[in-house]
């Protein structure tokens, strides 16, 4: 893997040195600066550094350190270069940007490598039992320190073909790889939780290209991108508990399950392979004065290639700002866009039950009031917006400005209960500076939502609400199983608000151009009180200060306090079903 | 079940910067940092009204009291950092730099979740920089 990625790099680096050397042929005399820096770091740890040093390596030892930094101005042609190497190959960061031809060609590469640290759960907390019926785990590889080493690769072109065309083009590409905590769950009989290290090795390769055209007071663009992700170590698989009654242990249960032993090895924490490919347009005009028109146009597709469903967005922006004499002007926007995602047949699986009062049925066969059981699932990500802002600006004098806005925003849903969301939001912020040495800033914005997108019919079930498990123990041709308890859901839960309001507020003082005191204070409430049978809310607190004094010019200190405290209120809903 | 209970979470960043030039070729400079941040579930209590009607018992004979006390705090977080450096630059010539600093980390795990991350790093460095 780290061949791969230092060949990867070697090689870019040397395709845009060899890009920049025709160029640099043409640049008289040229001129370097730079700073080469060795040094060695040597720490002592102590305990879990996961959370301390998440994203550094911080070895427990003594590493060497390397960097270096050259830049040069040679007539029309620039560079700057840079590496840094922290003893340790996932420590790693390099950089080269170029400028040629008078800023007609521009070029940079970059490369980041780092060390991320990932939890172990060590699922030692489990083992709660009633009779045979466990809450059970197996780490299969406990104690190992999980972690992904992450490099990203960037690559961006520019080249001013004429006064009026440029055309350009970039690649990034994202690599993780290592070992992260897969977890999957045998359900019925026991709830296992099994734990094994699960190898990752993921590409993310973005490839964008496009043209810019400008003429006079008109500019627009086009860029086309395509984007591939692909997980190359083979996903886990897992041998399911069997799927018997937790106390009798009568092989009564495969009914109730999708799989279990006797399906044998099956795949999980599978990472798909992922494609999208993406078109943008955009166009701006220039009116006379500072006025201004633009608009874009976005169309893209996204794919689960193993699955094969994915999902498509369509939108558009349009935006103008209208200037009303010297002191004010008015802005305008208009937003829709769509996302439309494939529905995924559900073909559910059938088995027969060995054993036990329905041997020789599959469930839906004991229960007929269950069909149909295959149906097509709708994702939450398709819907509908629509965006509408008006803003006004206007300076009542050289030292303060006021803004007022309202925005309206309706989300419509095809395959949801809440089929329409609407917001209307009022806006208003203003800037005063009395005096030299003291600035001041306030922003108000208050929303209100009619019918937020909510799940209905999510909790508390009726069915419930007189006795646990109606009818006894769930096997009886009478008895209440899963899906009639579930359908008689009667409890609608949402985490979004109906009343949202913000406040903010900064100042900022300068009394002597030593001394700066400044100061912010944000806050949050939002509620959602059109549940039927909780409320939701939230809030926040969030002041700040800061200090920055310089006594004499030889010492500076600055400090700074921040505290953000939220607060959330909603319902929690526990089952007490035996079925 | 159903009812309403609470979510909490607080948290706390500060920092402390000084740059002195002790003379015309050192710095000496000083960073502290500290953050905390705590989250807790609050006013959890299970609903005495969820008794089986003409039994005066919990649903499902669940102890609604050992529920309400030992749920919310399964998912307490308190974690408490601290970050100091101090650290000297030298300009030896025009042209060569002397770096030495120390640095010391503690990250305590009050209230550990799923397990204990508390941890602590001493770091010293020192390096030489050429300029040209």
């Amino acid at each position: 893997m780290s061949t791969r990625l230092f060949l990867r790099v070697t090689l870019g680096l040397v395709l845009v040195a060899a890009l920049s050397a025709s160029v640099l042929a043409q640049a008289p005399q040229p001129k370097t600066e730079g700073i080469v820096t060795a040094g060695a770091v040597a720490g002592n740890n102590d305990g879990s550094q996961n959370r301390l040093n998440e994203y550094d390596v911080a070895k427990d030892g003594t590493l060497p350190n390397f960097g270096a930094r050259i830049w040069g101005n040679s007539g029309s042609f620039t560079y700057d270069l840079l590496a840094n190497h922290g003893g340790d190959n996932r420590d790693q960061k390099y950089g080269a940007f170029l400028s040629a031809a008078g800023g007609r060609f521009k070029a940079s590469v970059t490369f980041d490598r780092f060390l991320h640290r990932l939890d172990h759960d060590p699922l030692d907390y489990m083992g709660a039992g009633i009779g045979n019926f466990v809450v059970r785990s197996t780490d299969h590889d406990p104690g190992t320190e999980y972690s992904t080493t992450n490099g990203l690769l960037s690559t961006d072109v520019r080249f001013a073909a004429t006064k009026n065309v440029e055309l350009f083009a970039s690649h990034e590409m994202t690599m993780r790889d290592g070992v992260h905590q897969g977890l999957t769950m045998s359900h019925c009989s026991n709830c296992h939780v099994e734990s094994v290290g699960r190898k990752l090795d993921q590409t993310t390769n973005t490839l964008a290209a496009g043209a810019r055209v400008s003429a006079g007071r008109f500019t627009a663009d086009y860029t086309f991108e395509n984007r591939t992700f692909e997980e190359q170590a083979p996903a886990p698989t897992n041998v399911y508990d069997n799927a018997v009654h937790p106390v009798s242990l009568i092989d009564m249960f495969l009914s109730r399950v999708q799989y279990d032993d006797g399906s044998g090895p099956l795949p999980f924490d599978v990472f798909p392979t992922f494609t999208k490919q993406t078109n943008t347009v955009r166009a701006a005009y220039a009116l006379p004065g500072d006025g201004a028109i633009s608009g874009n146009f976005t169309h893209s597709s996204s794919n689960n290639d193993d699955s094969d469903f994915g999902a498509t967005f369509t939108g558009g922006h349009a935006r103008v700002t209208i200037p009303l004499g010297k002191r004010a002007y008015l802005k305008g926007l208009f937003r829709r866009y769509e996302i439309d995602t494939e529905s995924v047949f559900v073909d559910v699986v059938e088995p027969v039950a060995p054993a036990g009062p329905a041997a020789g049925l599959t469930y839906a066969q004991q229960y007929p009031a269950m069909l149909p059981l295959d149906y097509y699932t709708e994702s939450t990500a398709s819907r509908s917006p629509t965006e509408m802002a008006l803003e006004l600006a206007f300076r009542p004098g050289k030292r303060s400005s006021i803004n007022l806005g309202y925005e309206y925003e309706e989300v419509t849903r095809e395959s949801f209960h809440v089929e329409k969301s609407t917001t209307n939001i009022f806006k208003a912020s203003a800037y005063w500076r009395p005096g030299k040495t003291l600035n001041v800033r306030a922003r108000y914005e208050q929303a209100m939502t009619s019918d937020p997108f909510a799940n209905i019919h999510a909790a508390k079930p009726a069915i419930l609400q007189t006795t646990p498990t109606p009818g006894g123990v769930p096997f009886g041709p009478l008895s209440v199983q899963y899906f009639e308890m579930y359908n008689s859901r009667m409890a609608n839960l949402s985490s979004y608000p109906t009343d949202s309001l913000f406040l903010e507020g900064t100042a900022s003082w300068s009394p002597t151009p030593q001394v700066t005191l400044s100061g912010h204070y944000r806050y949050r409430d939002q509620k959602n009180d059109e549940l039927n049978y909780s409320t939701w809310g939230h809030q926040m607190h969030m002041p700040g200060v800061e200090v920055w004094v310089a006594p004499s010019p030889r010492f500076t200190m600055a400090a700074g306090w921040g505290y953000q405290k939220d607060t959330l209120d909603t319902v929690f809903s526990t089952l007490n079903f035996g079925g | 079940m159903l009812d309403q209970a609470g979510y909490q979470s607080e948290t706390q960043n500060a920092f402390l910067n000084l740059q002195f030039l002790a003379g015309a070729r050192t710095e000496v400079f000083a960073t502290t940092t500290y953050n905390s941040g705590n989250a807790t579930v609050k006013d959890f209590v299970y609903d005495s009204s969820n008794i089986i009607p003409g039994t005066a018992l919990p649903a499902g004979a669940l102890d609604f009291t050992l529920m309400s006390s030992s749920f919310a705090p399964f998912s307490d977080l308190d974690y408490r950092t601290i970050i100091q450096t101090i650290g000297v630059n030298v300009r030896a010539t025009n042209n060569l730099i002397i770096t030495s600093s120390l640095s010391m980390g503690d990250l305590n795990d009050v209230q550990p979740y799923l397990y204990d991350t508390t941890g602590s790093r001493v770091g010293f460095y020192a390096g030489l920089s050429w300029i040209f």
